[in-house]
């Protein structure tokens, strides 16, 4: 077995990251900046937005993301110097051919690049059918012809372990580029002129933009089941694994991520971002409603953001190596299963503790009692959750109807009326909030259905496995795939649950999740400019989109 | 060369409930409503049988857990230790296991309980062995409702205690033991210093008859030594 050492793999290169303002991209940006010194630099393409240019974004992300806490303390006020050392910028938008790159620039770019990272991508269940395809299809293609300009010629493109489709059981590291999960032969091509075809005509029928929107959803999803894909997201990252694999012009591997949630070590245990797979189960558990619409022993599938960001290091060397294999899968089910049982059980009883703590009287004296189970129902199928939802709603409306004056006799309305009265708007509100929350909560279990309910799937990590012993005994702390070993209990408890009450919860309940203090980097980072024909910069016209 | 232990009854002796009242803890805490019912009544059962039939009530408290998840008993058992164990042992008792190891004896604490409880109450109190049982668990995580073999307790076998001293090296004639059961005469009869802890009618009689020191620690207050 040849030894595989990351930092050497990626001494001295030039590598451009898509999707860094994302979850994942700003996880492995900074694990490559924490971990491999020795990197010669890496470009981040980023969209601009009005007001905010593409290298304003990465200042501000570099700023005061807790994405990249860990640099921000290590490097201290020496930062934005590492920082402006190692990373540059460029405008452009994988919506576009070539990324939206600037001509002017992308010869020069290219000329020096050793590998494409593209990480950028819509992560929603049930997109426009237009954004699945601008942004999960395209932008592969646009990546994968950028790419292809490159001195390395090399991709790796960041998929999803759940291009597999409708499908039970073991699911091997492999594609079949033509064969979509029901076994459905196509050409890959012509389904991308097909589903463009299908928005065009459906879009032309429908003069109301959201009524347009949702017949295109409709009629992009029951296209995906057609082949076996249980929605737009899996749809539209699966044909883009087709497009791009279909392609003889660039070396590629194609990395497939299970569920990515909190991180376990890097930027700091428990961080996320956004609303992830396990967001619902959890929010749902400590509240009223205790019976689960998840199948208690199908395989939970998650898998660490670091830990992900890991693997693709490992595999960008092996890549640069020209020794990676064609498909990696990072996930956790295949060697060390963790279950919808035992995450809901697990999260219950931490719940339990916290309630039996809680001033409030209500968690200490009913929901300490109230464990959540699983209960072997479909959330479509689940008259539960429509049903709680509907008796939040009553008691909202019900203290919300409460007037002192009228409901209370007049000796205690004089008395207690004021007090009663706010208290009854302030427990309406938060009624409201949970109902709403419920709502959400309610849809987007019905869209994880196919992943937590109706399939158990096992992916297989033979590849990312036998990276990790090939790897250097020096670099194992840095980069070894240690997902076999993780203790779903110690995680759970320790870092997921707690990494969603303070990370991702809020957004369940519409609050903010607040950004580190801000850190003065003390310097500009360079943003790719086209140089004249002297070799100077050039001014570069803010690339910037309308919103 | 062989030294001193002192051995510390964790049930009936350093606190005052029996080992059949963690298992109707975590039955009482089943994730099912349906569940708690069933294997709380089994538990309490098991406790009323408790004096005539020791073995078989613990082999009933501990049946009732069969199907429980390893993660709920063993989350229990940290929280059972925690807030119903450690604070119902009084702090003249903590002082007794703190002075038997300042003095240098091997400190071990006896449970019949399962060992994701008495390591617990073990570590907290600094005791350098621990002696509990092991509950079974299927290849899925969940309790079978057994115990591994050899199940201990609730009576100290003496066979089991010699061999035990031999293996660790200890001089039983060097050696102290608390209890507070009939169940813990044999291990009291086996050592130098026994001292009987709250003891029930039977180890009352036999204290008395040997003359051994009976402390009666107020549980929750200060204590009182008495002989």
């Amino acid at each position: 077995m040849s030894v595989l050492s990351v930092r050497e793999a990626l001494r001295g290169k030039h590598i451009l990251v898509t999707g860094f303002t994302g979850f994942l991209g700003k996880v492995f940006v900074a694990l490559l900046l924490e971990e491999v010194p020795e990197i010669g630099r890496i470009t981040l393409l980023v969209r601009g937005k009005r007001a905010h240019p593409a290298r304003k974004r990465v200042q501000h992300l570099l700023e005061r993301s807790p994405g990249v806490r860990n640099l921000r303390e290590k490097h201290g006020a020496a930062f934005g110097a590492f920082a402006a050392s190692k990373i540059d910028v460029v405008a452009g938008d994988v919506r576009d051919p070539l990324c939206g790159i600037d001509p002017r620039v992308l010869e020069s770019l290219t000329s020096s690049l050793d590998a494409v990272v593209h990480v950028a991508g819509l992560t929603d269940f049930a997109p426009d059918p237009n954004d699945a395809i601008a942004v999960n299809v395209r932008g592969a293609l646009h990546a994968a012809d950028l790419a292809a300009r490159t001195r390395g010629r090399k991709l790796l493109h960041v998929s999803t372990c759940f291009v597999a489709g409708n499908v039970d059981g073991p699911v091997a590291e492999t594609l079949e580029v033509g064969l979509s999960p029901n076994g459905t032969r196509f050409s890959p091509r012509d389904e991308l002129g097909s589903i463009e075809s299908v928005c065009a005509a459906t879009s032309k029928r429908h003069t109301d933009p959201a009524d347009g929107r949702r017949a295109r959803i409709e009629a992009g999803t029951l296209r995906a089941q057609a082949f076996g894909w249980p929605n737009l997201y899996t749809y539209s990252k699966g044909l883009a694994e087709h497009l791009v694999a279909a392609r003889g012009d660039v070396d590629l591997c194609i990395v497939r991520p299970s569920i990515v949630e909190c991180a376990e070590a890097t930027p700091f245990e428990g961080w996320n971002e956004g609303i992830n797979t396990s967001g619902p189960l959890v929010w749902l558990v400590g509240t009223l409603h205790r019976r689960m619409p998840f199948a208690e022993h199908h395989c939970f599938d998650v898998v660490p953001v670091d830990a992900v960001a890991k693997g693709m290091a490992l595999s960008l060397a092996q890549l640069l190596r020209a020794e990676a294999p064609p498909v990696v899968q990072l996930a956790s089910g295949d060697v060390n299963p963790f279950t919808f049982g035992r995450a809901v059980d697990l999260t219950s009883l931490l719940r339990r503790r916290q309630f039996g703590r809680s001033s409030d009287p209500f968690e200490r004296l009913v929901l300490y009692h109230l464990d959540s189970v699983t209960h072997e129902v479909a959330a479509a199928e689940d008259p539960w959750l429509p049903a709680a939802r509907k008796a939040t709603r009553l008691v909202r409306d019900a203290l919300s109807a409460f007037k002192p004056q009228h409901h209370l006799p007049a000796s205690i309305e004089a008395r207690w009326g004021s007090q009663l009265g706010k208290w009854a708007n302030s427990q309406a509100r938060a009624w409201g909030n949970a109902a709403r929350s419920m709502g959400q909560v309610e849809e987007m279990l019905r869209l994880y259905q196919p992943f937590v309910f109706d399939h158990d799937i096992r992916l297989a990590t033979d590849h990312i496995r036998h990276a990790t012993r090939s790897l250097v005994e020096e670099e194992r702390a840095a980069f070894a795939w240690t997902v076999p070993q993780l203790d779903w209990r110690s995680y759970w408890l320790n870092v997921q649950v707690p990494g969603l009450d303070r990370w991702c919860l809020p957004l369940l309940r519409g609050e903010r999740v607040p950004e580190d203090p801000p850190m003065d980097l003390g310097c500009e980072l360079a943003e790719y400019e086209p140089r004249d024909d002297a070799g100077r910069p050039a001014r570069l016209a803010e690339h910037v989109e309308a919103e | 060369m062989l030294r001193k232990a002192a051995f510390f009854r964790l049930e009936r002796g350093l606190h005052a409930n029996d080992a059949w009242k963690f298992a109707n803890y975590v039955a009482r805490n089943a994730a099912s409503i349906r569940v708690r019912a069933t294997a709380a009544g089994s538990t309490w059962v098991a406790g009323l049988l408790r004096h005539g039939a020791g073995r078989e009530a613990a082999v009933l408290a501990y049946a009732a857990l069969a199907g429980f998840t390893r993660d709920r008993i063993e989350l229990l058992s940290e929280d059972y230790a925690r807030d119903e164990v450690l604070p119902g042992i009084p702090s003249e008792l903590v002082e007794l296991v703190r002075l038997a190891h300042a003095d240098g004896y091997l400190t071990v604490l006896l449970s019949e309980a399962p060992r994701s409880v008495a390591a617990l109450v073990g570590d907290a109190m600094g005791f350098d062995r621990v002696v509990a049982n092991d509950l079974e668990y299927d290849q899925e995580g969940h309790a079978t409702g057994q115990f591994k073999a050899p199940l201990q307790g609730p009576s100290i076998d003496g066979r089991w205690l010699r061999a035990y001293a031999a293996e660790q090296q200890v001089d039983l004639a060097a050696s102290r033991a608390y209890g507070g059961q009939r169940f813990d005469i044999a291990l009291l009869s086996a050592v130098a210093d026994p001292c009987a802890i709250d003891p029930d009618a039977e180890l009352t009689r036999v204290a008395r008859d040997l003359a051994w020191p009976i402390v009666r620690p107020l549980r929750g207050v200060s204590a009182r030594r008495s002989a």
